[in-house]
């Protein structure tokens, strides 16, 4: 029988996550485990050791002590790396008296890879009788990497173009709050355990402008505390989601399912990209205006990328009219997944 | 490297939490054993945690040792969420044998025979909602590499396995809940055709406040666009994409495999949605399940999103 009957640890993981892996051996055998990790990852935690019961030297970790034998739980950080992906081997050495058993485990750790391929200098709308939108120029956004990008066009103080809600969404979006904030005041008083949290929810209203690390961390809490206490709290789960369908019953004859759908796929880009704002609008007008802008990135896991910054853009339109962030900007495919 | 945010990675954060939940449920267990031993012989004991409701479910089997003379034997250890004894043989429950308290539960002994086993089982609810959290470490991924078919990994792990070892035996965790989100909106984008999404927002703007002219020209528009492909069909085709996303048709395009198992699924939240009302899904929360014991203190689960079944049937929508 060898010395190390299970090894786990995952196959794949997103860049920045935590990754969880597993070691079961035959509980009469006393064991030496040595864990030699890769550049770039660290432990987090080690589960059923005992205080003193290890070392560290570098890159390579030794346990000499479990409180229960036969049993090692591990958290690793993995980092961003400059490779959008990356294969790194992990190495797990069990000695036990004159038995060594050495098991590699490899792990291909991956992120999206968002560029920007091009950006033009000037954009000129054309709107035509049909208030249809013909631009001759996009920003050019290409997502080499294997994981999913979440785009925000995050706009700068001094552009000239704001981002805005369209006309119909801007009412149905300020009528389906006045509707649900007035329902949280009673579940919060129902719920009081929960009232901070509904509270923050509430606020997320007001809207995330920016994929920097407080928004970005406010999100995480916020939905995090929340599918914890739906999970924790069923009854919790069916008042809160029962607010949020009656505000929005109520308030659809102001929004068709036609065009809930239509956003949908507006802010869905091939190439596993996702765009963060996708109904918002930049009201163009026939003077030439100064877009200042650059692009947020983060992905499934909510890490955050540096942002891609780039020149200011003039834009006009023959017409007055409102330019979806969608329209401004074109997403390729990977040439392997066409 | 160790995390040097972290002085030490032994994980000890939350362990005397779990230890002083696990003191308290043990201590009500070896309460509720001595009150049984005073007229009873018992023979074995089993304790699980029902991990997704929180309950300590405590079971006894016991075999009257003497006469018992009628009373009623009161076990006044908290409130009691529910209590089921059955004789060993039949294991058809006593339902008069138990009398609900405000603090508690008591036992008519009139209605047991001498000799007989039973077995009775006792639930309590774990308040501090914090147990769970604290004995097992979750671990799920959180995005996929592949685009043919996904395999989202699972893992589920002890942190104090030594706390599980109790006198009597060890205590089980059924049915620890994972949520994994399958991202399906790639899915939907590729297979929904222009021609049909040109109409959708035809329709759309009809919907809107717009001038005669411009309604006429619309109307005209959407004329000529009913011609063609999906004429007509377009809420019926919706309605059917709707349907895909109801746990029952979305059921058939996961599978879970290795330690864990299906339980549900469900519209995932999408925190990326700045849109306050709900649209469609971006992913679909897949609920699975694994227990874990003294004897197998980690478990790991492969959820695979049948992407291909997924697609095939978004085909036959719009065929």
């Amino acid at each position: 029988m060898t010395i190390g009957e299970i090894v786990f640890v995952p196959e794949n993981s997103l860049q920045g996550q935590e990754i969880s892996g597993h070691i079961l051996w035959d509980r009469e055998k006393k064991i030496i485990l040595g864990i030699e990790l890769p550049d770039g990852i660290r432990v987090k935690e080690l589960y059923n050791v005992e205080k003193k019961g290890y070392s560290v030297d570098g890159q390579i970790i030794t346990i000499n002590k479990f409180e229960v034998n036969g049993y090692l739980g591990f958290t690793l950080l993995t980092s961003i790396y400059k490779e959008s992906k990356i294969r790194n081997e992990i190495k797990f050495i069990l000695e036990s008296g004159t038995e060594k058993n050495v098991i590699k485990k490899t792990i291909e750790l991956f992120r999206p890879d968002i560029n920007l391929i091009k950006t033009p200098c000037q954009i000129n709308i054309k709107v035509d009788e049909n208030n249809k939108l013909s631009l001759d120029n996009r920003l050019l956004i290409e997502n080499l990497g294997e994981g999913t990008g979440v785009i925000n066009l995050e706009i700068d103080k001094k552009s000239e173009l704001d981002k805005i809600d369209p006309a119909g969404i801007q009412e149905f979006s300020r009528k389906f709050w006045e509707s649900a904030n007035k329902q949280f005041e009673s579940l919060k008083n129902q719920y009081q355990e929960y009232a901070e949290l509904i509270d923050n929810f509430s606020q997320l209203n007001s809207g995330i402008t920016q994929f920097d690390k407080h928004g970005m961390n406010k999100i995480k809490i916020i939905f995090k505390k929340l599918n914890r206490a739906c999970e924790e709290n069923n009854s919790f789960l069916e008042d809160f989601a029962g607010i949020i369908v009656s505000s929005y019953l109520k308030n659809i004859s102001i929004l068709t399912e036609v065009e809930s759908f239509i956003a949908y796929l507006q802010s869905i880009h091939l190439g596993k990209m996702m765009l963060f704002d996708p109904v918002k609008v930049l009201k163009i007008t026939t003077k030439t205006k100064i877009l200042k802008a650059k692009l947020g990135i983060t992905d499934l896991a909510y890490n955050k990328y540096d942002p891609i910054e780039f020149q200011e853009i003039q834009i006009t339109a023959n017409k007055e009219c409102e330019l979806p962030i969608h329209q401004l900007l074109s997403f390729i495919k990977k040439e392997k997944e066409t | 490297m160790v995390d040097p945010l972290t002085s030490s990675i032994i994980a000890e954060g939350g362990k005397t939490i779990v230890g002083g939940v696990l003191k308290s449920i043990i201590k009500r267990s070896e309460n509720i054993d001595k009150n049984i031993e005073e007229d009873f012989k018992v023979l074995g004991r089993e304790m699980i945690i029902q991990c997704p409701e929180s309950i300590q479910q405590y079971s006894l089997t016991f075999e009257s040792k003497k006469h018992l003379f009628s009373k009623k034997k009161k076990f006044r250890y908290g409130n009691v969420r529910r209590v089921n004894l059955r004789p060993f043989r039949s294991l058809q429950s006593l339902s008069k044998v138990i009398d609900y308290t405000n603090d508690g539960f008591e036992i008519n002994t009139k209605y047991l025979n001498t000799g007989e086993i039973y077995l009775l089982e006792i639930e309590y609810k774990i308040e501090d909602k914090r147990f769970i959290e604290n004995l097992v470490n979750k671990n799920v991924a959180r995005d996929t590499p592949k685009t043919e078919s996904d395999e989202y990994w699972m893992v589920a792990q002890l942190k104090h396995l030594k706390t599980l070892k109790q006198d009597f035996g060890y205590i089980e965790l059924r049915d620890i809940d994972f949520g994994v989100d399958v991202s399906v909106h790639q899915d939907v984008k590729m297979k929904v055709p222009g021609i049909f999404r040109n109409k959708l927002e035809t329709i759309m703007k009809l919907t809107k406040k717009v001038g005669r002219s411009e309604k006429f020209r619309l109307y005209q528009q959407l004329l000529q666009q009913q011609q063609e492909e999906y004429g007509g069909k377009e809420f019926q085709i919706l309605k059917d994409l709707q349907d895909i996303f109801i746990p029952m048709t979305f059921r058939h395009y996961v599978d879970v495999q290795k330690d864990f198992h299906y339980n549900d699924c469900e519209r995932g939240r999408d925190f990326y949605d700045t849109l306050p009302f709900p649209t469609w899904p971006k992913s679909m929360k897949v609920i699975s399940r694994t227990d874990l014991n003294f004897d197998r203190p980690a478990a790991d689960g492969l959820l695979i999103y049948k992407r291909k079944n997924l697609i095939e049937d978004l085909e036959k929508i719009f065929s």
